[in-house]
């Protein structure tokens, strides 16, 4: 260590020079140490009268958050090596223990972690016992660049991937704790813990001579083929009890688990005179022992901590240390050692808090996982920056905004790209058009033919009304012909499916005898006004071999199906919660003849005709992209509803929480008694890795790299190139659904889920108890 | 049928050791391959009667005369004739021939010396097998009588190794952190053990010295046996019969050493106790201190 890297570890020196920086940047102290080891690599660099490279970096600037970050060092001075990474490998056990400051561990924040990485050597001075261009493996922290003693270097052999020989120092860890064991062939050796340790030493005790190996560990979660190909027993303790291992009758038993009670049980089952090798790390003292075991069968405990061979100082530890990275490399190269199932993740650098966060969850499916430095762009890997050049503080500031929207970034290369890809899946063949009739000539009905004309491939073909004067003024205004009753649309040979838009209580009927008839349905939500209905009409469409859709648009607008994208490809990772807000004055006037006043009519506000009040004629659709967003299932509900300012029988106000699947909880409020607002909905989700905020501007964040967005921040959602309206998509989707012979996009199924929680919503606010949600047929 | 004097151990609370009391019991006259014995000095170790319970095989070693011997015993045990061995807190026993050793000629005792023979022919045998290189240092700590005698066995049968026998306060004020090759640590506390295993160098040997029993540690082996790549073996220091190292060979070194007093077990830390001037005996405070318990039952005879 030099003079100066010892006085930056120095806590008092570290102080001193805290107060000092932090005068200087006009009290931001969370930047010191950020500009201290900038101040440092520079004078590092000119005592040695050295340039300066920028690389990328992860860094904790807390314990508990993890990002990626510019770092500086000095080109080479006199026998070191600058090595380009191009994987780094992470040791699940120990860093989450670091990352969480767990005890024993002794990280200073920020702290650099990592310790084992390869790559190539960009640059050399002197007469280092490697040359440029040549693939080594060394310890240094996960970093693009890593500067080096030649002397600790590793040159990796032909035949062995530079991801495998990332592993180079787990590999001399577990090559230490073989040796301590001092395995003779015929010693039945056993492993405790299936870790990327544990599962090292697993092969290596094989490779060592030992004439059965077992593997051991709590539950099975890590327990892969390729293990149970390895070990001669795969023993979980919580299936097979402690006699399983008791059974093995182990002679040497290495404990890789660092729990605290590894060693007690080690005690209980090793066989008289053998020997335990304590390999992990243990974070608290160990569970009570007793020596007078350890005595009364003469058991030795070794100590295999590999911390001196990692860096080594003095030419003893380097010879080992050399010796044993040569004896990992042969070992996979010979396919002994095979790390291809252990490597659980390869993580993409800007996704290291994501990564260090699931980490953190305690993740028992993660054995090892690797940083690939090769995925981040040729500017980020290395770059040479000046003596002037100002610390890379960006990231961290990013990081300590992303608790508040902060400000947003566009990138629309990146997105117009992402959804005209998806855009164009979704698209029919021009050639084919479906030929609609509608039921319904009334506001909603009314609203439609242009959507339909601008889907492209399907077209209106004749509307009906009862209401003699609506069809008529329809037909006439389109140029088609209309009628009066249901049946002369579907006695029509030439309509192919039926868009019905009458009031509520009509649908399920309407569409069931379309069915009947052969005809594909699309409902105007909701599909009916009780869940029965809608299983009638369902039964129908399926007994026709119909599709049955309902018209539930609003998902197919821009942002929500960039949501849809952006949560499949991993932004949330799984759902925690949701918020769910509609609110709007809806004026008097439209519970006597809707918005337009088209049809003069009340059925919106009697609860027979219309089935419910703002939650089924409005925050159905919100409802809706819940599900469509996340993929889950609500199963339970609970809701309070009432009528306070609006002349109906419906209600105008409505709140509920629900639950998911999955366990997550969202919530639910939505009324038409606001005053002063338009239609206003907002849906607001977020999961383990990330948050998707529908409420203008419409945005997301995510500890993932999704769709080639960087991780940690905040982004506005893409924008998609328009094909129409929301109602256009709807239509050219289903009828490119329909003409292809497919199930609609938005399914019977679907529909009858739907209508499943309104009816669920309304039960628990009448019963005023939880209801859980029926699973329809 | 006679009666004797008998040591009756008395538990303390919490598995500490309680007291002794001296009562009465029965003599047994010896079957055939036993022999009785008038015990002239018996070594006691605390730790070992927490272990142990009423009358059961738990004084560390004695010395006494053959009193009668019974039917079809062995021709060198003969009535007079001073005998080592192991058996109950008495002042008088009745044991199988086969727990007792008769000392070997000329080797010019006090009966004190010779008690605790058995219990110094354990302490070899825990550690017969652990390695001490010529040149290198090692530390023996722990309590004090039991550390006293193990480093006295070590610098007679090492003599080229460095013996330090400090007590774990010294070897801290000395500073010895990290400079021993080698750590005997005599378990009596085994809190105390976290503490020496400090003074080990990083690849160094523990060998722990277990008394009789259960001995539960809680012991953190990360900054010690773990990340100073520490090997530690225990062993079992309790006095047996028929010893792995007893009769000739080993008794007549252990003697040698003993008469040569480069084994001193007569100054402190050992405690004397004459049951004829104190009938009951707090064990308490001489367990805390890490002493060994010396009985004289009888006048001491020429030294044999």
């Amino acid at each position: 260590m030099t003079p100066a890297r010892r006085a930056l570890e120095n806590p008092a020196m570290r102080s001193v020079a805290r107060t000092g920086v932090k005068y200087a940047l006009g009290g931001d102290t969370e930047s010191v140490p950020y500009w201290l080891r900038w101040g440092l690599a520079r004078a590092q660099a000119a005592r040695r009268m050295r340039r300066l490279v920028r690389g990328t970096a992860i860094v904790w600037p807390e314990p508990g958050r993890a990002l990626a970050m510019g770092r500086d060092l000095p080109t080479p001075g006199g026998g070191q090596v600058l090595i380009r990474a191009e994987a780094s490998a992470v040791s699940p056990g120990t860093e989450r223990a670091f990352f969480l400051r767990s005890r024993n561990t002794s990280a200073t924040f920020p702290y650099f972690p990592g310790y084992s990485l390869a790559g190539e050597v960009v640059s050399a001075t002197g007469e280092p016992p490697v040359r440029v261009g040549e693939r080594v493996a060394a310890a240094a922290p996960h970093a693009s660049l890593a500067l080096v003693e030649a002397s600790q270097v590793y040159r990796v052999p032909p035949g062995v991937s530079i991801e495998d020989a990332a592993f180079v120092q787990l590999g001399i860890i577990a090559i230490n704790a073989i040796e301590q064991a001092s395995i003779r062939p015929g010693d039945a050796a056993v492993v405790l813990g299936q870790g990327v340790i544990g599962q090292l030493l697993v092969q290596l005790a094989v490779a060592a001579g030992a004439s059965a190996v077992g593997s051991v560990a709590r539950t099975d979660r890590r327990v892969s083929e390729a293990l149970r190909a390895r070990a001669e027993r795969v023993i979980t303790l919580q299936r097979d009890g402690i006699e399983a291992l008791e059974k093995f009758r182990p002679s040497v038993i290495l404990d890789a688990t660092g729990h605290p009670g590894a060693i007690p049980l080690a005690l209980r089952v090793i066989e008289p005179g053998g020997t335990i090798v304590i390999a992990g790390s243990p974070r608290e003292p160990c569970e009570e022992a007793d020596l007078g075991e350890l005595a009364d069968k003469e058991v030795t405990i070794v100590g295999a901590h590999a911390g001196r061979l990692l860096q080594p100082a003095e030419a003893g530890s380097k010879r080992r240390a050399h010796g044993y990275a040569q004896r990992f490399f042969r070992l996979v190269a010979g396919q002994e050692v095979d790390l291809e199932p252990i490597i659980s993740a390869r993580v993409h650098p800007w996704e290291a808090d994501w990564f260090y966060r699931r980490l953190a969850r305690d993740d028992d499916a993660m054995i090892a996982a690797v940083f690939l430095w090769d995925r981040l762009e040729a500017t980020d890997r290395m770059q040479r920056v000046s003596y002037l050049t100002g610390p890379d503080l960006a990231p961290l500031r990013r990081a300590r905004k992303a608790g508040s929207p902060g400000r947003l970034v566009r990138d629309n290369r990146l997105s117009f790209a992402f959804m005209r890809g998806r855009l164009a899946r979704t698209r029919g063949s021009p050639d084919e058009v479906l030929r609609i009739g509608l039921i319904g000539c009334g506001e909603r009905g009314a609203s439609y033919p242009r959507a339909i004309a601008a889907a492209g491939n399907a077209r209106l073909a004749m509307v009906a009304d009862v209401n003699a004067d609506l069809a008529r003024e329809l037909g006439d205004r389109l140029g088609l012909r209309w009628g009066t009753k249901p049946e002369d649309l579907l006695e029509s040979d030439d309509i192919d499916a039926i868009l019905v838009c009458t009031p509520h209580h009509l649908h399920a009927a309407q569409a069931a005898e379309a069915a009947r008839h052969h005809k594909h349905v699309m409902v105007e939500k909701p599909l009916a006004t009780s869940l029965k209905d809608a299983v009638a009409a369902v039964e129908a469409a399926r007994a026709s071999n119909v599709c049955l859709s309902m018209l539930l648009q609003t998902r197919y607008q821009p942002h929500i199906r960039a949501a849809r994208e952006l949560i499949a490809d991993g932004a949330l990772g799984s759902l925690l919660g949701s918020t769910t807000i509609f609110q709007h004055d809806k004026l008097l006037g439209y519970w006597a003849g809707g918005y337009s006043g088209r049809s003069r009519s009340d059925w919106r506000a009697r609860a027979e005709t219309s089935g419910g009040g703002v939650l089924i004629h409005s925050a159905i659709h919100y409802l809706d992209w819940l599900g469509y967003l996340t993929g889950e299932t609500i199963v339970e509900v609970s809701a309070e509803k009432a009528t306070l300012d609006s002349p109906t029988e419906v209600e105008d106000t409505i709140a509920a929480w629900m639950r998911y699947a999955n366990g997550a909880i969202g919530s639910l409020h939505a009324a038409t008694c606001v005053r002063g607002n338009e239609p206003i909905g907002t849906v607001e989700l977020w999961g383990t890795d990330g948050q998707v905020s529908l409420v203008p501007p419409h945005r997301f964040f995510s500890l993932r790299r999704v769709a080639g967005y960087r991780p940690g921040q905040w982004h506005q959602l893409p924008s998609a190139p328009s094909g129409g309206s929301d109602a256009t998509e709807y239509f050219r989707r289903f009828a490119a659904a329909v003409l292809a012979g497919k199930q609609a996009e938005i399914s019977a199924e679907a529909a009858l889920q739907l209508q499943a929680v309104v009816e669920a919503f309304y039960e628990s606010a009448t019963a005023g108890k939880p209801v859980a949600v029926s699973q329809p047929p | 049928m006679t009666s004797r004097r008998v040591l009756k151990p008395r538990p303390g609370e919490g598995g500490q050791p309680g007291s002794l009391e001296l009562g009465e019991g029965a003599r047994l006259d010896p079957a055939p391959g036993e022999v009785a014995v008038d015990i002239t000095a018996a070594l006691l170790d605390p730790l070992a009667l927490v272990a142990t319970e009423g009358e059961a095989r738990s004084s560390a070693g004695f010395c006494g005369l053959v009193a009668e011997v019974g039917p079809s015993a062995a021709e060198h045990l003969r009535v007079g004739q001073v005998v080592v061995g192991t058996g109950p807190l008495a002042d008088a026993v009745t044991v199988p021939e086969s727990d007792l050793d008769a000392l070997p000629p000329d080797s010019r005792l006090s009966a004190k010396q010779a008690a605790t023979i058995p219990y110094l022919a354990s302490i070899e045998r825990a550690l017969a097998g652990f390695p001490i290189k010529p040149g290198s240092r090692v530390i023996v700590a722990g309590r004090p009588a039991l550390r006293r005698l193990t480093a006295q066995l070590l610098t007679a049968s090492c003599p080229d190794a460095s013996i330090t026998g400090l007590g774990l306060r010294a070897s801290q004020e000395t500073e010895s952190d990290g400079r021993f090759d080698a750590l005997i640590h005599a378990l009596g506390d085994p809190a105390e053990l976290d503490s020496a295993l400090s003074a080990l160098r990083h690849d160094g040997e523990a060998l722990l010295l277990v008394p009789p029993g259960r001995q539960v540690l809680a012991l953190d082996f990360y900054p010690h046996v773990h990340r100073s790549c520490v090997r530690m073996v225990a062993r079992r220091v309790e006095a047996q019969a028929r010893t792995a190292t007893g009769r000739d060979a080993g008794y007549s070194r252990l003697a040698r050493l003993l008469r040569q007093r480069r084994l001193d077990v007569e100054a402190a830390p050992f405690e004397a106790w004459d049951p004829a001037d104190q009938r009951e005996l707090p064990l308490a405070g001489i367990a805390r201190a890490g002493k060994l318990l010396t009985v004289s039952w009888r006048a001491e005879p020429a030294p044999v």
